[in-house]
């Protein structure tokens, strides 16, 4: 048995430091991070809420309409930045 | 209009066309494209006989269009870069071509040379190259909208 409670051959078993790994070096078991707020298990690792968000994002470059709307925002965005630059 | 920057605009405008014509081709042609022909198993021959063509001209276009667009500048090429007054739009736009430019030179060109393999290349580095490629070419697409805002700007759109 792990610090942690956990069995050195549960399945489960990964780090109690921020790294949320399997790492031999600090394990606890599953239902003490399950326990955790805002922790979710994603297969091999837990991820935080914010991890599982960035998963989520898409590269808005991935796809053609994501570009040329990222080219227009792009130009909004330095027109005014201009307009402040000439004094207008 | 004196004869000289008359032609060198006339150049600039020509390459410049060649030069974004073909990233538009690449963006919104050759890459769907692609998807479509390695599932049919007939991507070889745009490898093989239109790529390597079309980044020919895509590259030097680039430069051309670029060094035009410097000797258009001529002695208010620090005033632009630098957003001198009476030069901030045409400076944005210069800006957004230059680092279009290095994205061609600096990173499409070398990645693709590993892509369609002139240069030796594991397939890890490969489908590397191809994300670095894909990604650059994709940002100068997004940078051209408002780089060709700003050359219109200058002469054609007040602030």
């Amino acid at each position: 048995v792990l610090p942690g409670g956990a069995s050195k051959d549960a399945p489960f078993v990964i780090c109690g430091c921020p790294c949320r790994r399997l790492c031999p070096k600090n394990p606890v078991n599953r239902s003490t991070i399950a326990g955790d707020a805002g922790l979710l298990y994603t297969g091999p690792r837990f991820v935080n809420a914010r991890q599982r968000q960035e998963e989520k994002m898409k590269n808005p470059l991935d796809s053609l309409w994501g570009t040329v709307i990222a080219g227009l925002v792009l130009t909004v965005v330095l027109y005014y930045v201009i307009k402040i630059v000439i004094g207008g | 209009m004196e004869l000289f920057p008359g032609i060198v605009r006339w150049i600039h405008i020509l390459a410049g066309l060649m030069w974004v014509g073909l990233l538009y081709y690449f963006n919104f042609v050759q890459g769907p494209a692609m998807k479509a022909a390695q599932a049919d198993g007939s991507a070889g021959g745009i490898s093989k006989h239109v790529a390597p063509r079309a980044l020919f001209y895509f590259r030097w276009a680039a430069l051309a269009t670029w060094l035009a667009g410097a000797a258009l500048l001529g002695a208010n090429f620090v005033a632009a870069f630098t957003f001198q007054a009476g030069f901030q739009k045409i400076g944005m736009g210069a800006w957004l071509g230059t680092i279009m430019l290095l994205n061609v030179w600096g990173l499409i060109w070398p990645n693709q040379k590993r892509i369609l393999g002139l240069v030796p290349a594991t397939d890890e580095q490969k489908n590397k190259a191809r994300r670095v490629a894909f990604l650059a070419s994709r940002t100068n697409t997004a940078l051209s909208i408002p780089m060709l805002f700003f050359m219109v700007a200058q002469s054609h759109i007040a602030m």
